[in-house]
């Protein structure tokens, strides 16, 4: 496909969901995991989008039980997940989604 | 009352659901081989089944998903692909293992070749399901099906020492012959844990609009149905073990199968024999193709259910058409079905994990199943389920490669 | 609302309670300087094969042109029709005003009534 200018109108968020997202210098953020949207009137308008291991925990473990296990884990480095709000995201690519920012910088979801 | 009447009812298509051409067989061959020593595997498939039948019928009664609403909806359309394929391949195998136990059946009282019997049988089976008789076929074949009973009485009659029946629960290991020996209990736990049985019984307890009050005779209908349905498949191996064992039989053809009942019961045995193996069998295929059709249908947001009349619901009822007819093929085209029943109870074996695995998150959820989650109890034979059905898929291929023949 | 977990891969229903099909798929309108607004709902079996994979979508499309007014193209139903989000996905219409049940009644009429005894 020959890239052109304008940005596609249009994304699928099935097709959005596991895909890798990096930011501004090119580390890998997680994948997508949740699309979070509210309410703006008559439509439903995306907020945030939840990337990383955390979050499909977030998405998956809605017991007791299992979030009990996921907040331990979730102390660990490697479980970590991400709020990204929807300015910060950039779909222009949508098969190469990108944040505006460092991973640093952006929201850490919490267990 | 109407509830006491369920419970008989479900009690009953318990039992009949777990005795198959695959429960019958590998029962009988671990019988024929090492007398009582396999009992332990019996038993265990009898426990899968049961905390499997009740986690689906809780997650139905409760949530109003089926166990396939449930997988879909929560891991997504991804992952839902692949406890699909997996299910749909190995009841189809399971499905052909029944027409061929019906047609077996129907060879032994007619010295007509079974070739010709499974076509029969499956044009039968298929006109019954497409006019929308199902309740019927299920309570009829459930009810006949108790003739099975006579392995009870078989068992009883043959008088076993049952000390050593019940030394048979603990595992053991024989001297010799040991691939073997682990072939037929994967095989035990395949014929007893199918997955079209949970997936049906889920889809069971939407159709008759459980909800929370029915809770408590869920638990009795998938306790009781299963573990008389296991103690039913026990006799078969307990008979097996003081018909073939001291004559030095290992079963190897279909046709030695009646001599479980015709030798302690005579003339009478064979006629119970040929009636318990062909009415359990159709039974069980009616219910698989079903069962797939269900699965399907839920899968991919159709309307189902076992009086869905075709005209309205075309899709569903060719999915269960196309699966009947093709499963009639391999009998028809001369393969064995006792090796075929072996083959798919192994099979079946190995393919639990992506089914059990799934439900730890699934019986946990509160989102589901609100108060009603696993408690500590449900989820250490969850997790013990799920440790077995991984030591099962390791196990399944190399002991069928060693054992199976 | 989380998309993923409340609305991609629910049963969607008519007004009558009909079956629809599954979300496949959601379509997002990306807006300059607008978060992005979701505008369809997606059913069929091409948006959902290619979530497995690109060429199994394209399997699916080409299938989907080979056997023609059966199942042409996905079902898209804009957002505004959306009632309820639940345990369905309810929307305001006729499911046979779309092409959600295409393939079903193209079975009906085709294959099922051609079924002797029917």
């Amino acid at each position: 496909m020959t890239a052109t200018a304008t940005t596609p109108r249009e994304v699928r968020l099935e097709l959005l969901v596991g895909r890798k997202v990096f930011d501004a210098a090119g580390e890998c953020v997680g994948r997508i995991e949740e699309v979070r949207a509210e309410v703006d009137g008559p439509d439903h308008v995306v907020r945030e989008f939840h990337v990383g291991k955390l979050a499909v925990f977030e998405r998956l473990l809605e017991g007791r039980l299992l979030r009990a296990l996921l907040r331990r884990l979730s102390g660990h480095r490697l479980w970590t997940g991400y709020a990204v709000s929807w300015q910060e995201m950039d779909l222009s690519d949508p098969v190469r989604p990108r944040v505006r920012r460092r991973k640093a910088e952006l929201k850490r979801l919490d267990a | 009352m109407k509830k006491i009447f369920d419970v008989a009812l479900g009690i009953v298509t318990g039992i009949g659901g777990f005795l198959e051409v695959g429960s019958i067989t590998t029962a009988a061959q671990a019988g024929a081989s090492f007398g009582y020593r396999l009992a332990w595997a019996v038993a265990i498939g009898a426990f899968g089944l049961i905390v499997l039948s009740e986690m689906s019928g809780r997650l139905a009664a409760v949530s109003g998903r089926t166990l396939a609403d449930a997988m879909r909806e929560r891991f997504g359309f991804r992952f839902f692909v692949i406890p699909l394929v997996v299910v749909l391949l190995v009841s189809f195998l399971v499905l052909a293992s029944e027409l061929g136990g019906v047609a077996l059946a129907l060879q032994m009282a007619t010295n007509v070749s079974l070739r010709w019997w499974v076509l029969i049988v499956t044009v039968v089976a298929w006109a019954l399901l497409w006019k929308g008789t199902f309740s019927i076929i299920e309570y009829g074949t459930a009810g006949l099906g108790l003739v099975a009973l006579a392995f009870v009485v078989a068992a009883v009659k043959l008088h076993p020492h049952w000390g050593q029946v019940a030394g048979g629960l603990v595992p053991t290991q024989p001297a010799d012959d040991r691939a073997h020996y682990w072939f037929l209990a994967v095989s035990i736990l395949g014929a007893s844990i199918s997955p079209y049985l949970y997936f049906f019984y889920s889809s069971g307890s939407i159709e008759d609009e459980w909800d929370v009050t029915y809770l408590k005779m869920n638990r009795v209908v998938a306790g009781l149905g299963n573990a008389l349905g296991g103690l039913l498949a026990l006799a078969v191996l307990v008979v097996a073990a003081r018909v073939f064992l001291p004559r030095g039989i290992e079963v190897e053809r279909g046709e030695q199968l009646a001599m479980l009942l015709s030798s302690p019961l005579a003339r009478w045995g064979f006629a119970f024999f040929i009636m318990a193996l062909g009415v359990n069998c159709f039974g069980a295929a009616t219910e698989i193709a079903l069962s797939c059709a269900y699965l399907i249908a839920q899968g991919l947001g159709w309307e189902w259910g076992e009086d869905a009349h075709p005209k309205r619901h075309a899709r569903y009822s060719l999915a269960y058409t196309v699966l009947l007819f093709l499963a009639a093929v391999p009998m028809a085209a001369g393969v064995d079905p006792l090796k075929l029943t072996n083959v798919s109870m192994a099979l079946t074996a190995a393919s639990l994990p992506v089914t059990v695995i799934p439900m730890i998150v699934l019986m946990n959820d509160e989102a589901l199943l609100h108060e009603h989650t696993n408690k500590w109890a449900g989820n250490a034979a969850l997790a013990v389920l799920a440790l077995l059905s991984v030591v099962l898929l390791v196990a399944a291929l190399p002991l069928q490669l060693m054992g199976g023949g | 609302m989380n998309l993923v977990h409340d609305v991609l891969d629910r049963v969607v229903v008519d007004r009558n309670g009909q079956h629809m099909g599954r979300v496949d798929g959601l379509a997002l309108e990306l807006r300059d300087g607008a978060p992005p607004r979701v505008s369809h709902v997606v059913i069929g079996a091409e948006p959902a094969m290619r979530r497995l994979a690109r060429w199994l979508g394209r399997l699916a499309e080409a299938l989907g042109r080979w056997t023609g007014e059966a199942t042409r193209g996905p079902t898209c139903v804009p957002w505004e029709v959306v009632t309820v989000v639940g345990k369905y996905v309810e929307l305001d219409v006729e499911a046979e005003d779309t092409s959600a049940l295409a393939l079903e009644l193209w079975l009906r009429e085709h294959v099922v009534s051609k079924v002797p005894g029917t």
